[in-house]
């Protein structure tokens, strides 16, 4: 088989690249036999790297050459990519994150050989397609823990109260646990101080610059207290592995500890207020929400009280680059310039597609073609292509979509399978947005002979499959 | 490349980090080619059968990889069972943990299959009629493979020619003493030394 070897060189190897940027260089191309290639293609994106599962994005795709390469030759082409302008590169212990240029020759029939080289970026804003993700990261650490708590007493709940006498008394165990729990943890705490409160200011602030907090209580009795501590903390936490071989690794990266009070007498019925105020490094890591790969900083608030359960607080804040202060917080001022110049053109792209498909008048007239047009547009962020989805939710289209392959099984869970039908991966052609149709049984013998051919018909929208990211779609026979 | 801190080392990422699926298909150091072999005669099925870390998934990946119309599935250790797409083979990771009503439905399609399983489902299998051929991961980690392997790693990690950090079969088998089959305990234990390495700056001796 033919070698073929690829160089990226950068024009500026060391060179701090910031939104909108242009990366250039050149790409070597070795080949030691005549080599059919069907496209050499350049890419900028980021990936992370470290513990964590890996997570990666593409910025700017080019094809810079198709055709032929003859043995022993060596060619060379130029390219101008755009860099990225989130998430920043950062070195961390768990956490790693480069941007790269990569190089891929598409060779048929063959192993596509690749090649990348990295390069440093400089974020001075948070995009906003990434602004919600960021903020989401501070804010899902205690949202689910409630949820989830309902959730699992809800589901163990029925388990144990199905399985009788035994269940119910296992059930009263745990119910009597997780009221000690909360009995010993959150309201003899809490009895005690009154009300305790703890807050931050300001809570999306810039790296070196102040944050600035106060602990406010007002206690029913007098009470003594060893001590009320603040502590400001980045940490970096990295999910690895899935299933039975989940694994979550934190590494705190910064941490310091101011004491508002030590051996401290609250007096009954005085509001006693403990400002404090940290200086955030002039060099702090951005914050980061990378699906499974994270960077979290927060103030943790805690009051030591003697031969008593101790009362703590965790205040989520976010580190942006200081042009985007305020994102996402609903401070934003009108014409700030707040978001990532290469972020905005795609966000006004999504932002007007989720518009029109949110009307219902609009949708009456929506074709196919467009709804996946918007859905490809908007498919890593969640909460859009749900929007979009629920949009078009029970409309009937007329459709196209290349068959993948058919469903062994299709999930116990799945109520949109025909009786005697059974469920088909699709993707639409172009661009290639990933479908489930649900497929009637007298429908069959067509996809059988249809092989990995494209089908055409009438369906009908059901919802979305957030699990592997497919629009699904029932099948209708008699269209 | 000077900002890069892995290039002291000549290295561009700790070696020892999470890979992609595709990265640990091309790195996988297992032969395969017998099984593929195998899987072209019908109703067959093949089992890899070990403990967590051992190496079951990276067959997977590299046979996922070796065989384009083949479907891959990870079922998860909580329900539902996820859906399970048509293939030849079908490639089901965690087996073990399928439903009673998907693993009908899967070996009632005749597709062949190759099973990552913690237990042992022969006789179910051949209940179905398939012929079973079963493989014991991890029994062959032996401190030459382990060697290879781990150094591959090292190697996918470079950033160009020259000298990079490399582990001795002295090392290996300190680490094959110490996590005996256990591959993935193996490179947790690696991922932090190469971090050292990068604080205390020497220049590639692990």
């Amino acid at each position: 088989m033919a070698k073929c070897d690829l160089l990226v060189e950068l024009d500026e190897p060391n060179r701090v690249y910031r939104s909108g940027d242009k990366v250039e260089g050149t790409v070597h191309v070795t080949v030691d036999a005549d080599v059919k290639c069907s496209g050499l293609v350049l890419s900028t994106g980021w990936k992370t790297h470290g513990r964590g599962n890996v997570t990666s994005g593409k910025v700017d795709e080019v094809t810079v050459f198709s055709g032929e390469w003859v043995g022993g030759t060596k060619c060379e082409y130029r390219f101008s990519l755009t860099a990225g302008d989130w998430p920043q590169t950062y070195h961390g212990n768990f956490l790693s994150i480069d941007h790269y240029v990569e190089a891929q020759a598409k060779i048929p029939w063959a192993f596509d050989p690749q090649t990348a080289t990295p390069f440093m970026v400089q974020a001075t804003q948070v995009p906003s397609r990434y602004a919600a993700e960021v903020r989401v990261v501070h804010e899902k650490s205690r949202k689910p823990k409630v949820v989830g708590g309902v959730i699992v007493a809800v589901l163990l709940g029925v388990q144990f109260l199905a399985m009788g006498g035994i269940g119910i008394v296992v059930l009263l165990v745990l119910a009597a646990l997780a009221f000690s729990y909360w009995f010993v943890r959150k309201f003899l705490p809490k009895h005690l101080l009154g009300t305790p409160h703890a807050f931050v200011e300001e809570d999306t602030l810039p790296p070196g610059s102040e944050v600035v907090g106060e602990f406010v209580a007002t206690t029913k009795k007098t009470v003594t207290l060893n001590a009320i501590t603040v502590v400001l903390k980045g940490t970096e936490v990295c999910i690895s592995g899935s299933g039975s071989n989940r694994r979550t690794h934190k590494n705190v990266i910064f941490e310091t500890t101011q004491t508002l009070q030590e051996n401290a007498t609250l007096k009954a019925g005085n509001e006693t207020r403990c400002p404090f105020s940290f200086r955030l490094p002039k060099d702090a890591a951005y914050s980061i929400s990378l699906k499974e790969n994270s960077l979290i900083w927060s103030v943790d608030v805690e009051v030591d009280i003697p031969r008593w359960p101790d009362w703590s607080k965790n205040l989520p804040i976010c580190i942006v680059p200081s042009a985007a202060q305020n994102i996402g917080t609903g401070k934003e001022q009108p014409g700030s310039a707040t978001m990532g110049s290469a972020g905005q053109s795609r966000r006004g792209e999504d932002d007007s597609l989720v518009s029109a498909a949110q009307s219902p008048n609009d949708a009456g007239e929506l074709t196919f073609e467009e709804t996946i047009d918007q859905l490809w547009a908007v498919r890593s962020h969640r909460d859009q292509v749900e929007m979009v989805v629920d949009a078009v939710k029970g409309i009937s289209f007329n459709l196209e979509a290349q068959i993948e392959r058919r469903l062994l099984y299709a999930g116990d869970e799945d109520p949109n399978v025909y009786q005697d039908g059974y469920a088909v991966w699709a993707r639409y052609p172009d661009p290639r947005l990933p479908l489930v149709l649900y497929v009637p049984h007298d429908l069959g013998d067509e996809f059988e002979q249809l092989g990995k051919g494209i089908w055409k018909g009438r369906g009908v929208v059901v919802g979305w499959d957030t699990l592997h990211g497919r629009l699904q779609i029932k099948l209708d026979s008699t269209c | 490349m000077e900002w890069l801190p892995w290039a002291r080392l000549n290295l561009h990422r700790n070696p020892f980090g999470e890979l992609t699926p595709e990265e640990r298909a091309e790195l996988a150091v297992v032969d395969v080619d017998h099984l593929i072999e195998m899987l072209r005669q019908p109703m067959c099925a093949v089992q890899f059968i070990g403990q967590c870390g051992r190496g079951k998934t990276t067959r997977m990946l590299k046979l996922r990889s070796q065989l384009r119309e083949s479907s891959y599935t990870y079922i998860p250790e909580r329900p539902p069972c996820p859906p399970i797409g048509a293939g030849n083979p079908v490639l089901i990771d965690e087996a073990q943990r399928l439903s009673r009503t998907a693993r009908h439905r899967v070996f009632a399609s005749g597709c062949s299959l190759i099973l990552a399983t913690h237990r042992d489902l022969s006789r179910i299998l051949r209940k179905y009629g398939y012929r079973v051929y079963t493989e014991h991961i991890g029994k062959g980690n032996s401190p030459q493979l382990v060697l290879e392997l781990l150094n591959r790693r090292i190697e996918a990690s470079r950033v160009q020619s020259g000298s990079i950090p490399q582990l001795s079969l002295a090392d290996a088998e300190i680490l094959v003493a110490e996590f005996g089959n256990d591959i993935r305990s193996m490179e947790n234990e690696l991922y932090a030394q190469f971090q050292q390495l990068l604080e205390i700056g020497t220049d590639g001796e692990v």
